[in-house]
């Protein structure tokens, strides 16, 4: 019965996505409900948000995180730094899906062990490819265990 | 009027007065007048005519110099002159052929000559002698060569007449009859005054000026003359003491002979002397104006200069140094350059001095391709300090300079305070620009994608229910978004342009176009081709590639017909690439060839060709940053002119074809790096 809901909240992890604008996050909504994720979609407009988020008592785990770079208050780079030092969160697998396709960022970013960088321009330019990128991803991928903190 | 030109006036005047004296002795029957020493030799009234004549031709000679301002006057006198001179000589030549032929000639024109008949008669001595005939000649020769300008015969010539009085005086004084023969003291001693003042009339050229000047050798000779006139004189007196009056003509022609020869010895070494103390005096005048020039060089260079001795130390220092270093010279005098310069002897010793800076940074070598090498480079900006202990930017220079104290070095150090604070300002602002442009287009691509995907939604939210009119909108509004991504995308790569540098190489032409024409002319429509022998550009590709990409898009972009040929040559120059770029498109009017390169100029309406007008703008600015140029040019392919004969030969559309004969752009490469 255990190993049974531990499946079940395998399956399906949530989608933590932080970005500050909000028609990029319509537009990541309306991808996810083509695919039938809209429920486990969590929105953050910056860092400190989505890092209230994942810090809350019944924290949001496992998550995939698709994290903007260009926010107020906290950045992405500078939320993907507080990540992974965070003990209890530097598992956690994260795409970044930014306008930016400045080298400095990529590299930045890669540098923080990011699963994919993804520009804006091509993943958000018609509603299937981050829809079917985010669903296969989510479907195929096998989750890790929150690390005790 | 000069005293050389005096003195020679007196001495006339003396002669024609002395002269008048003994005419006035025929005329009035005083023997005594024209026969000094009683039974003696007396001057023959044609010797006293033609020394007259001399006389007064000095004397007219002497008259434009006096009287410079009337003209009409010299010349008149200049004339008299020349024709009292001319009879002298004619009257002299005649007596010296009576003489050698033994015909009698002047006696027709001889004034008193019946009273020179009686005296002759009465067996005293009363003719013009050959050596008197040969001295008037030679004074009358002489004046008349003063009168025509030529002042070395003159002096000759007047040199020349002293001969035979001096030698008759001679024999006067050491009692030899031969030596003076008809000649009477009197005619003696007029002719010597003549001959000197001739001498004299010249003064102002060749030996005379030598011995008259002023100069320490003109000194010297005059010492010699003095003594070599006055030593045989003495000495020959001595011995005719010693020898109670009894002198051998040996003795008086070796004495005569060594005065001549050493007069003429001296005046020779005068003049070469001179000539030598002219060149030293002017090449000691040079030196000083080359050392003044190098002193003024240096004390009012604007850039402040140390002069160093071998052991860098601050040997001089000019006015700027003291400005810059803020201490005066006698104290900056004997500091070590490391004082004022820190490591300042390590850039004198590790860098090469300016000049052969020049001969090595000729040319960009090639083959090591490496000529950034601090060993190489003349020019340093270090740190100067003040003596405040203030910290100044400066630019130091090097060279070496040969001295009398040994090899020095001069140390040029130009303040960079201003330039730097320029610089860093330049470079801010370049670098705000920079930030403005990305940042600008991206954060105004923010909203334009917002707008974009609301589009998206909206159109997928009505489905089929967006009909006529709206959907007519909505595609104009999607249109208009596509062109404000597209304007925004340039002015980011326009922005991003010289960003990354990177090192220029020899790039095959025909490898990087056909990269290209695979990636954006990919449907053979249009047609590339590279032609001629040369296919090598000395440019970085990354650049190479921009600049070529976006004049091929142009052509294809602007091109009247749907298809098109692109030629592309290479013309190599001295120390530029020239790569050319002709397409058979509309081609642009002169009056438009340099506003295409300014930044989002078209010259169509968008609606019409879409473009941003930043693809040529890309270009000029990317080329400005290789120091190299691009501009449109008047100029077919060489290498096709078979085919532009052929089109223009091609029925009736060969006005409109020459009308259009396409664009032709012409990128300047320069064979090396821009500094």
């Amino acid at each position: 019965m255990m190993a049974v809901r531990q499946m079940e909240t395998r399956s399906s992890p949530a989608i933590l996505l932080v970005d500050d604008d909000d028609i990029d996050r319509l537009a990541v909504r309306r991808c996810l409900r083509k695919v039938a994720l809209e429920n486990s979609l969590i929105e953050a407009r910056d860092g400190v948000e989505a890092l209230e988020h994942l810090q809350a008592d019944e924290g949001v785990w496992p998550a995939l995180i698709l994290l903007d770079i260009n926010m107020p208050r906290m950045n992405g780079l500078e939320f993907l730094q507080a990540l992974r030092e965070n003990v209890a969160l530097k598992r956690a697998p994260v795409f970044v899906l930014s306008t930016s396709d400045n080298a400095c960022d990529m590299a930045a970013a890669y540098d923080q062990m990011i699963a994919g960088y993804l520009l804006k321009q091509d993943v958000l330019s018609d509603d299937s490819r981050l829809a079917e990128l985010v669903s296969s991803y989510t479907s195929n991928v096998a989750w890790p265990d929150k690390p005790d903190a | 009027m000069p005293k050389t030109l005096l003195f020679a006036v007196a001495l006339a005047l003396g002669v024609c007065v002395l002269v008048l004296l003994s005419l006035v002795g025929y005329v009035a029957g005083i023997e005594a007048l024209y026969r000094p020493l009683a039974d003696g030799v007396a001057t023959h009234p044609l010797t006293a005519l033609t020394l007259l004549g001399c006389g007064v031709a000095v004397l007219l000679e002497c008259v434009p110099v006096a009287r410079p301002s009337v003209s009409d006057g010299h010349s008149l006198s200049l004339a008299a002159a020349r024709g009292l001179a001319f009879a002298a000589l004619l009257v002299a030549l005649v007596r010296l052929l009576e003489d050698v032929s033994g015909t009698v000639i002047l006696h027709a024109i001889t004034p008193f000559q019946q009273l020179v008949d009686e005296e002759l008669a009465a067996g005293k001595s009363n003719a013009m002698g050959a050596n008197t005939a040969i001295t008037m000649m030679l004074l009358a020769a002489s004046l008349l060569m003063r009168s025509f300008g030529h002042a070395r015969m003159s002096q000759l010539g007047a040199f020349g007449s002293l001969f035979f009085p001096v030698t008759s005086l001679a024999g006067y004084s050491y009692g030899l009859q031969d030596f003076y023969g008809e000649m009477s003291p009197i005619t003696c001693l007029l002719t010597l005054w003549m001959g000197v003042s001739c001498l004299f009339l010249t003064a102002d050229s060749w030996v005379m000026n030598v011995l008259l000047g002023n100069t320490s050798v003109s000194r010297v000779g005059q010492i010699q003359l003095v003594a070599s006139l006055s030593f045989p004189l003495f000495v020959g007196y001595g011995v005719l003491f010693v020898q109670t009056r009894e002198v051998s003509s040996l003795f008086a022609i070796v004495m005569v002979a060594f005065m001549w020869f050493s007069v003429t010895l001296i005046s020779y070494s005068m003049l070469r002397l001179r000539r030598f103390e002219d060149d030293l005096k002017s090449s000691i005048q040079q030196l000083g104006v080359s050392e003044s020039q190098f002193r003024d060089l240096f004390e009012y260079s604007p850039i402040a200069t140390l002069l160093l001795d071998k052991k860098n130390r601050v040997v001089s220092s000019n006015h700027e140094a003291e400005k810059l270093f803020d201490t005066p010279r006698d104290e900056l005098h004997n500091m070590s350059v490391d004082s004022l310069v820190p490591d300042g002897k390590a850039f004198i010793r590790d860098t090469a001095p300016i000049e052969q800076q020049a001969e090595s940074d000729s040319g960009y070598d090639l083959d090591s391709g490496n000529n950034q090498t601090n060993s190489h480079e003349s020019q340093q900006r270090l740190v100067a300090t003040a003596r405040s202990g203030t910290q100044i930017p400066v630019e130091v220079s090097h060279t070496p300079i040969a001295t009398l104290d040994g090899q020095q070095t001069l140390l040029a150090i130009s303040d960079r305070t201003e330039v730097q604070h320029h610089l860093d300002s330049l470079e801010r602002s370049n670098k705000e620009l920079d930030q403005f442009a990305y940042i600008a287009s991206h954060d105004l691509r923010a909203p334009l994608r917002a707008i974009t995907s609301l589009t998206r939604f909206i159109e997928e939210d009505l489905g089929d229910q967006l009909q006529g009119e709206t959907a007519e909108h909505f595609s104009l509004l999607k249109g208009r978004v596509k062109r404000m991504d597209m304007l925004l995308n340039d002015l980011l790569e326009y922005s991003r342009v010289g960003r990354t540098a990177s090192r220029p190489e020899w790039l095959d032409l025909d490898d990087v176009i056909d990269g290209l024409r695979q990636l954006y002319l990919p449907d053979n429509r249009f047609t590339i081709e590279v032609l001629g022998n040369t296919r090598k550009v000395f440019a970085a590709r990354p650049q190479f590639e921009l600049v070529a990409r976006n004049l091929l898009m142009n052509s294809v972009k602007h091109h009247h017909l749907d298809a098109g040929h692109i030629r592309v040559w290479v013309e190599p120059a001295d120390d530029t690439t020239c790569v050319y770029f002709a397409d058979d498109g509309p081609g642009i009017e002169p009056r438009f060839r340099q506003k295409v390169f300014d930044i989002f100029t078209t010259l169509k309406p968008r609606d019409e060709v879409e473009g941003s007008g930043m693809g040529l703008a890309l270009v000029a600015k990317s080329m400005q940053l290789v120091g190299g140029t691009v501009e449109v040019v008047d100029k077919l392919c060489p290498f096709s002119m078979v085919s532009q004969a052929e089109s223009v030969h091609n029925g009736a559309d060969s006005q409109e074809k020459t009308a259009q004969s396409g664009t032709t752009f012409c990128l300047q490469y320069p064979n090396h790096v821009p500094v």
